[in-house]
């Protein structure tokens, strides 16, 4: 368990990459922010700066595995370890995005509303229907399963399993969004895992699809060269 | 310590590894040599679990080796190995937090010793640099196997005496299993003990540099002197030089009649001889 904090911790210190091109993004987000809040814009729309952080956990659930991998096992860290403090990464990410994203929404977002007509996906979700404290768990299951699910994804590219996956994922929203039957089952996934009326359920959904999802590197981590 | 049994590894029909036994036991310095694309990275792969093999097993301490079980005893450093872009220290550092027993003080004595500045980042240091701080990394762990894949890629002649410095050191500080893959075998005998060739997959050779110094020579005469050692010697090479002929033998010592002289064949000629009688 030590080592797989030491690897959490090291992959945070080293994910630098994914943290400029986030500031990057807010930053851009923020400018064109301010100029709408000049010019008084309420009907421009747009996202949160907040929701811009979704972008950092992303970016690392796919430099973890591509970069990182690789530097790890050369100091001699274990498969095994580095399943487990990827994991903690994503744990911690879900969960400081989620306070942050909270923050803005009660600070920035309430400031900027009524000039720039932003929104935050807390809201377009409905989770902060559900008051803070379950709007900030419905928030870290959601993205934690993303990150979860990237991971994993970007994980198995180095071997023919995730071409197919790749090719799977892309035939399943091809066929299934215009058949109006088959897009209610993906209606009602994404309802499921997003839209969910009962927070409960959803936390749990996603907090055990993000494992299950998640544990499928363990025998693709087994099986991978270096 | 390491065992390979009937181990064959194929890339895209190109046999890297082929039908291999060896049976590697003692606390030594060995050095692997061997040509380009011979199988040497392969092999070394193999053993710490970094690629599995298409026939046969790998046992290091008696536990089955591959991809899924790569072994907890060996520490395996190939020239070019990708680090973070930290500061030396911190890379050190992060070792030390990941590795049991961590040799920090080594470590710290060897980046003083060979005037690495271990506030640079490991992108600002030259291969050769970059090389060292690898190799010092794994020199520095206390596994008991350590395997390093060309470590003085990129050295110029003043690092590589550093590195052979290096590598004795911790070894008489740590005595371990050390395998060293080189091309530079002359400058490797000062340290290795032992030399395991290999070619096209196969091993050539396993035996101790002490045992060919005493059995490789070469013997120089007239061709009608030489040529009835030819059947009687294993004779793994000749060179024939105006009505001279040298035979290079590895084989037991001779007392060859006195036009015909006896030379010790050094490690090099040895290896080069050995080789290309295979082509």
């Amino acid at each position: 368990m030590k080592k797989s904090l030491v690897v959490a911790k090291i992959n945070l210190r080293q994910s630098k990459l994914a943290y400029l091109i986030t500031a990057i993004t807010c930053g851009a987000v923020s400018v064109s922010l301010f100029v709408n809040f000049c010019i008084g814009m309420e009907d421009n729309g747009g996202v949160s700066i907040g929701n811009m952080l979704f972008l950092c956990i992303i970016l690392c659930a796919v430099f973890i595995p591509t970069l990182n991998f690789k530097r790890l096992m050369h100091l001699n860290v274990k498969k095994i370890n580095f399943f487990y403090g990827s994991f903690l990464n994503y744990i911690l990410l879900s969960a400081i995005i989620s306070v942050l994203n909270l923050v803005f929404f009660y600070t920035i977002d309430k400031l900027f509303m009524t000039r720039t007509g932003i929104m935050n996906l807390v809201e377009i979700f409905g989770w902060i229907n559900n008051g803070i404290f379950l709007a900030f768990l419905q928030q870290f299951a959601f993205l934690l399963l993303t990150a979860a699910f990237i991971h994993t994804l970007t994980a198995l590219q180095s071997s023919w399993v995730g071409w197919v996956t790749d090719l799977a994922i892309a035939a399943i929203l091809s066929v299934f969004i215009p058949i109006a039957p088959l897009r209610a089952y993906l209606v009602g996934f994404f309802n499921l895992i997003i839209f969910n009326s009962n927070a409960f359920a959803q936390i749990g959904i996603c907090i055990i699809l993000s494992v299950l999802i998640y544990s499928i590197n363990l025998p693709v981590l087994s099986r991978k060269r270096i | 310590m390491i065992r390979l049994s009937n181990v064959t590894k194929e890339y895209a029909r190109t046999m890297a590894l082929d039908d291999i036994s060896l049976d590697i036991r003692d606390k030594k310095i060995y050095c692997l040599l061997g040509r380009n694309g011979a199988g040497k990275t392969t092999l070394l792969k193999s053993i710490a679990g970094h690629i599995n093999v298409n026939v046969g097993t790998i046992e290091v301490d008696g536990q089955h080796v591959d991809t899924m079980k790569m072994p907890a005893d060996v520490h395996f450093i190939e020239s070019g190995s990708s680090h973070f872009n930290a500061k030396i220290i911190d890379l050190i550092n992060m070792a030390r937090d990941l590795q049991d027993d961590f040799d920090y003080e080594f470590a710290k004595n060897m980046l003083t010793r060979f005037k690495l500045d271990k506030e640079k980042k490991y992108k600002q240091l030259s291969f050769g640099m970059q090389t060292m701080v690898t190799t010092l990394l794994s020199l520095a762990s206390k596994a008991k196997i350590i395997i390093l894949d060309e470590p003085v890629l990129g050295f110029d002649a003043f690092m590589r005496e550093q590195f052979y410095d290096l590598l004795q050191e911790s070894f008489d500080n740590n005595p371990r299993l050390i395998i060293v893959s080189t091309h530079l075998i002359d400058e490797i005998a000062k340290v290795a003990e032992d030399i395991i060739i290999i070619e096209k997959g196969k091993i050539l050779l396993n035996t101790s540099i002490n045992d060919i110094d005493e059995r490789a020579y070469s013997l120089t005469g007239i061709t009608q002197d030489v040529a009835p050692f030819r059947n009687k010697l294993n004779v793994i090479g000749e060179k024939v030089v105006g009505g001279f002929i040298s035979l290079f033998v590895f084989d037991n010592r001779v007392d060859p009649p006195k036009d015909v002289k006896l030379q010790p064949l050094g490690l090099q000629e040895f290896f080069v001889s050995l080789v290309g009688r295979n082509d």
